[in-house]
């Protein structure tokens, strides 16, 4: 009844087509409740349990740990294990190693503000294709838990990475200053000083410092700094953190603001930490 | 068996899309809804969404959403058209991961595009129907 072949293989009928939709229906409304009931964070200690199960299996390269065999028959094996294991060792050591370098590194460094760092791994680059697209954000293996929040600048050394921009119990999301959406007040680290301007992430890695008076000058190789416009919440830059180097200067007379390309002192592809600023003292 | 199939490949994609940018679990999704002749993969696009928003912290539902609006859209044109050829996958799945990298906020690129309508292509021929007998009870 109302049916027809299709390809010589499959009779469809009308009525069992009507009848696909409405389920789909009906959990697009049931999706939808959720994502409004989300936005309220009602569902935080649900998301908090899964996000317990879920950041350790992060930090495992690959998931290795689960396909690994637990039985072996021959010495050979044995030995493939042996080797298999110790160079997970090994990989892990050098982790170590990079990771006590990185937090000498970021606490030796001084500053007018000495801010409250706290030292978070990247656990996930997103829209990240080696070669093919650049990362516009990340996630860090820290949240709310830890008193993380929205705003909160994200550094390493002297540099700034980017923002937090989404939180939840035990992760969050760092936008980095070469987004599309993050606009920082600059100002430029030289003796041009009271050089001010807006440097804006334009997606694809890059960063414009735009905003700058015809009148002041810009040179290739100037650095270009945070000017600081923390809040009372403690959300925002500090004052004197590196955006990025000057690689030209777009000065035309018919403009109202000349505008200069940036790029960043930092490579965030080989970020394995990250520093959160909590505040300052 | 096909049960057994199809949840088995929807879990592998929720895995790869957690660690890369390439839209696997929607492209899955599309290729068995345009492959099976069961609503059962609503269910699947509901819950493999909701394990991506809580991996990806976003808001929970958000990818559910799109996922079940896309399906929806194919239920939609198969009401006038066959939707299990084909062009149709390769047309819909150039369209669905567009919508994807869109709402995901990633770049464009063609060949990520044309990866993606490879990928499901491919797989919409490695699961095509063999006989009548299996397909019915497909999902």
């Amino acid at each position: 009844m109302g049916g027809f072949r299709v390809q010589g293989y499959v009779t469809i009928s009308c009525v069992e087509k009507r009848n696909r939709q409405l389920p789909l229906l009906i959990l697009l409304l049931v999706a939808f409740f959720i994502f409004f009931l989300s936005q309220s964070g009602i569902f935080a200690p649900i998301r908090s349990l899964f996000e317990a199960m879920i950041v350790p299996l992060e930090n495992i390269y690959g998931f290795s740990v689960l396909v690994r065999k637990n039985t072996f028959t021959s010495r050979t094996e044995r030995l493939a294990a042996e080797i298999e294991l110790l160079s997970e060792k090994l990989v892990d050591q050098n982790e170590l190693l990079k990771e006590n370098a990185a937090l000498k590194d970021q606490f030796q460094t001084t500053s007018v503000h000495n801010p409250l760092l706290v030292p978070a791994k990247v656990v996930g680059v997103e829209g990240f294709l080696p070669g093919s697209s650049s990362i516009e954000s990340m996630v860090i293996n820290k949240g709310a838990s830890e008193g993380i929040k929205k705003g909160q600048a994200v550094i390493v050394g002297k540099s700034v990475i980017g923002i937090i921009r989404e939180v939840s119990a035990r992760l969050a999301r760092v936008q980095l200053v070469t987004s599309k959406d993050s606009s920082i007040p600059a100002t430029v680290s030289s003796e041009n000083q009271g050089v001010l301007g807006i440097v804006r992430g334009t997606g694809g890695g890059g960063m414009v410092l735009d905003n700058v008076l015809l009148s002041e000058t810009l040179n290739v190789g100037d650095i270009v700094v945070s000017k600081g416009d923390l809040t009372m919440q403690k959300e925002g830059f500090l004052p004197h953190l590196i955006l990025g180097r000057v690689e030209s200067v777009n000065k035309q007379f018919s403009q109202l603001f000349q505008t200069a390309n940036l790029k960043s002192l930092v490579d965030v592809s080989r970020l394995s930490i990250v520093f959160v600023v909590l505040g300052w003292e | 068996m096909a049960h057994f199939v199809f949840w088995g490949i929807l879990f592998i994609s929720v895995i790869l899309s957690v660690f890369s940018s390439f839209p696997f679990t929607l492209l899955v999704l599309l290729v068995f809804f345009a492959r099976a002749r069961r609503a059962g993969i609503g269910i699947g696009a509901f819950l493999a969404g909701i394990i991506l928003d809580v991996l990806w912290i976003n808001p929970l539902g958000q990818t559910s959403m799109l996922f079940l609006l896309l399906l929806l859209l194919a239920s939609f044109y198969e009401r006038k058209f066959e939707i299990a050829t084909l062009p149709f996958v390769g047309a819909f799945s150039l369209i669905g991961s567009l919508v994807y990298f869109v709402a995901a906020g990633y770049e464009i690129g063609l060949v990520e595009l044309a990866a993606c309508v490879m990928f499901s292509v491919l797989l919409f021929q490695i699961f095509h129907p063999t006989s009548g007998a299996k397909n019915k009870n497909f999902i």
